[in-house]
């Protein structure tokens, strides 16, 4: 993949500014996407990470006194969110918490899809295959002039995500896909990039034939929740 | 030297696993282990938090969401990955810089803040200040920074700038911020021997 930026510099060398959080939106969605194929920028982030935490140690200061009570107030109140139990084969091991969940979708642009996690040429569609797939189920969201829609094949075992005027998650934010299992839990089915808006169309990760629904939740951009940390800002029942 | 939280009371190092430990015991509802996670980390969450967004009421929200993150995430800590504060450390600086690069934040910051004249020992919060041996040691090493290396960093890290932003307060070219972070990043990770 081309491993040179906007203004042809070399992307690894953004690694110790993706590591302090000193780059913006496109820089840290394209640096994110670089950190799934190259281990050694991965490990470097890993690093310079622990680096910082240290760093911060010039900073320590004592919280005010009632901050403690309402923090465990807060938390005594919600539940934390369960292990995701991941297939052995989901994701490559990674380095550093902040890469982005989105290494199992498959990025969509023009109609022609790529795998992240693997450079080379970009493969057919997959995202068209479930798109026009003659079981396709179409499931849309509306919202003034955003439209998401999951499109779900049950003989594909696959569900993908296409969207209208999306509007682009705040900074720092990430739309994050979830598929509902048959028990009602929700599994992470991945992460839009950070910047992604207008149309865009991703395939979703897990089994959507046995999912009973897809969710959307706004988490931060580039971690990999255990479960929805907040409510669904979309819901798409594949019983209705 | 290995990445240590320091127990505020005695100045103590905690051990990285008991971190470790106590993150995986609030993955499972403990919250008296959440507890001390907050008195054992607050204090470099809180400073870390309230030097980058600088407002007191800001940093003490922003360090809520910190720990909620925390408590609700916690199962998502692999100490294969790195360690527990690094873990904890890199969700609060984010949590901080995004709030700080929100458009409320951006106008109540002071944005005439005089980074010229800007004097490397911040006595913003010098009236609440609880340093550590840690933080001496921190001080030593970013001493061993070049001048510009130190500015960068600072501004990156401490000031919530990106890359871009440090380069044209420096008036500096573009490349050059970023591979200034990155180096002065690597000379205290030497220095400090931090491995993953
Ligand atoms: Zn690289």
């Amino acid at each position: 993949m081309n491993l040179l930026n906007r203004n042809g510099n070399d992307v690894h060398s953004l690694v110790g500014a993706y590591a302090v959080d000193a780059v913006d939106a496109d820089e840290r969605r394209m640096f994110e996407e670089h950190l799934r194929e190259c281990e050694s920028c991965a490990h470097e982030v890993a690093e310079l990470q622990q680096t910082a935490a240290i760093l911060a140690a010039d900073a320590e200061t004592a919280p005010p006194a009632g901050l403690r009570e309402s923090v465990l107030r807060e938390a005594r109140a919600v539940r934390p969110n369960p292990p995701v139990v991941t297939p052995l084969r989901r994701r490559r091991p990674i380095g550093g918490w902040l890469l982005a969940a989105a290494a199992a979708l498959l990025l969509v642009i023009g109609g022609i899809a790529w795998h992240p996690w693997t450079s080379g040429t970009p493969t057919v569609s997959a995202a068209q295959r479930i798109l026009s797939a003659s079981d396709a189920e179409r499931y849309a969201h509306r919202d003034g002039s955003t439209v998401v829609t999951v499109v779900r094949s049950p003989q594909l075992k696959q569900a993908a995500v296409t969207t209208t005027g999306l509007k682009a998650a705040p900074s720092g934010m990430a739309y994050t896909m979830w598929l509902i299992d048959a028990s009602g839990k929700p599994v992470d089915a991945g992460q839009l990039p950070p910047g992604a808006s207008g149309a865009v169309t991703y395939v979703l990760r897990g089994d959507a034939a046995s999912a009973t629904a897809a969710a959307v939740t706004m988490e931060p951009a580039g971690t990999n929740p255990a479960a929805p940390s907040s409510k669904s800002i979309m819901a798409m029942d594949f019983s209705s | 030297m290995s990445v240590h939280a320091v127990d505020d009371s005695s100045g103590r190092p905690v051990a990285p696993d008991r971190l470790g430990g106590l993150i995986t015991a609030c993955s499972r509802g403990d919250d008296r282990s959440f507890a001390e996670l907050y008195d054992v980390t607050a204090p470099r969450v809180f400073g870390l938090v309230l030097r980058v967004v600088r407002d007191h009421a800001q940093a003490e929200e922003v360090t809520q969401e910190v720990y909620l993150a925390v408590w609700r995430t916690a199962a998502s800590f692999d100490p294969a990955k790195g360690s527990a504060l690094s873990w904890l450390m890199t969700i609060a600086h984010r949590r901080a810089v995004d709030r700080v690069r929100s458009a409320q934040a951006q106008t109540d910051r002071d944005t005439a803040y005089g980074l010229r004249d800007r004097d490397r020992d911040y006595d913003v919060t010098a009236e609440d200040a609880h340093r550590s041996m840690d933080a001496e040691r921190v001080r030593k090493a970013l001493a061993t920074l070049t001048p510009s290396q130190a500015e960068a960093i600072e501004l990156a890290y401490f000031g919530g700038y990106t890359h871009r932003e440090v380069a044209a307060l420096l008036k500096l070219p573009v490349g050059t911020a970023k591979t200034r972070i990155r180096d002065g990043l690597i000379r205290l990770r030497d220095a400090w021997g931090v491995e993953r």
